[in-house]
């Protein structure tokens, strides 16, 4: 009685996990991720000339890459916020900049980690809600220390 | 709460302070920003993830900008932002806050020429 019992409670157990792992596994990429692939994005925004990037096409290592950015909006549209996002990564927000007064011209510049050869977007919020994005390719020779090794 | 040493932070004002033209503030903050993602020594468990969430510049006590960094900021990371010098010079600050709850805070003043 008490074998059939267990069997019951492995079959019913093994029930449960297979019904649990693809739940897991959709849950991994969340719907936050999955706004920032590369098609994604490339299919949401439209490129604008008024974002330039300013990055090594060729870098040694992920680990610390040198980006600038300037923004050079058409007059009478500013802008209000503007995010950089590396689809590749494991976390593709790479960050998030909100300006309390915003201006039709900007520069910002800092240093990047990118875990592959990627797209590295950035994409900026206009007053009105438009949106404008701009990318540039980046080669990295030795990834960026996101894996275990 | 770090102490100035754990994490030292530099706030420069590059260029000349001409009102009607552009300064950079350049922010340099020592920080590991730890992923999560990398082994410990021992090769067994995770250096647990630490990240500076955010970090405020402010003139004259009002943000002039409001990052929200990730995991993909470079260790020690650095921020540099241009800023048009105004009639009167003010105090420039910058404020950043980690996970685990360390923050800093520079100031510099923006001397008019």
């Amino acid at each position: 009685m008490k074998s059939i019992q267990s069997r019951k409670r492995i079959i019913l157990k093994s029930m449960g996990l297979s019904l649990a792992l693809p739940y897991f596994g959709v849950s991994w990429a969340n719907d936050s991720d999955a706004q920032y692939h590369q098609n994604a994005l490339e299919q949401r925004y439209k490129k604008s000339d008024a974002i330039k990037i300013n990055m090594p096409p060729l870098a040694e290592t992920g680990n610390s890459i040198p980006m600038g950015i300037v923004f050079n909006t058409p007059s009478q549209k500013k802008i209000q916020s503007f995010e950089i996002v590396a689809p590749e990564n494991p976390n593709p927000m790479v960050l998030k900049v909100s300006l309390p007064r915003p201006q039709a011209y900007y520069q910002f510049a800092t240093r990047i980690r990118l875990a592959l050869s990627q797209d590295v977007w950035v994409i900026a919020t206009l007053e009105d809600g438009s949106k404008m994005a701009q990318s540039l390719h980046c080669v990295v020779t030795l990834n960026a220390c996101f894996d275990a090794t | 709460m770090a102490t100035l040493n754990q994490h030292p932070i530099r706030l420069n004002i590059i260029g000349a302070p001409t009102v009607g033209k552009e300064v950079e503030i350049r922010v340099l903050i020592a920080h590991p920003m730890e992923t999560g993602y990398r082994l410990g020594v021992d090769g067994n468990e995770r250096i647990p993830k630490n990240i500076i969430d955010s970090v405020v510049i402010k003139f004259n006590q009002e943000p002039i900008m409001i990052a929200t960094l990730g995991t993909g900021i470079a260790a020690n990371p650095l921020i540099s932002v241009f800023m048009e010098v105004p009639a009167k010079g003010g105090m420039v600050s910058v404020e950043w806050i980690d996970d685990q709850g360390a923050q800093g805070r520079a100031e510099k003043m923006l001397v008019v020429a």
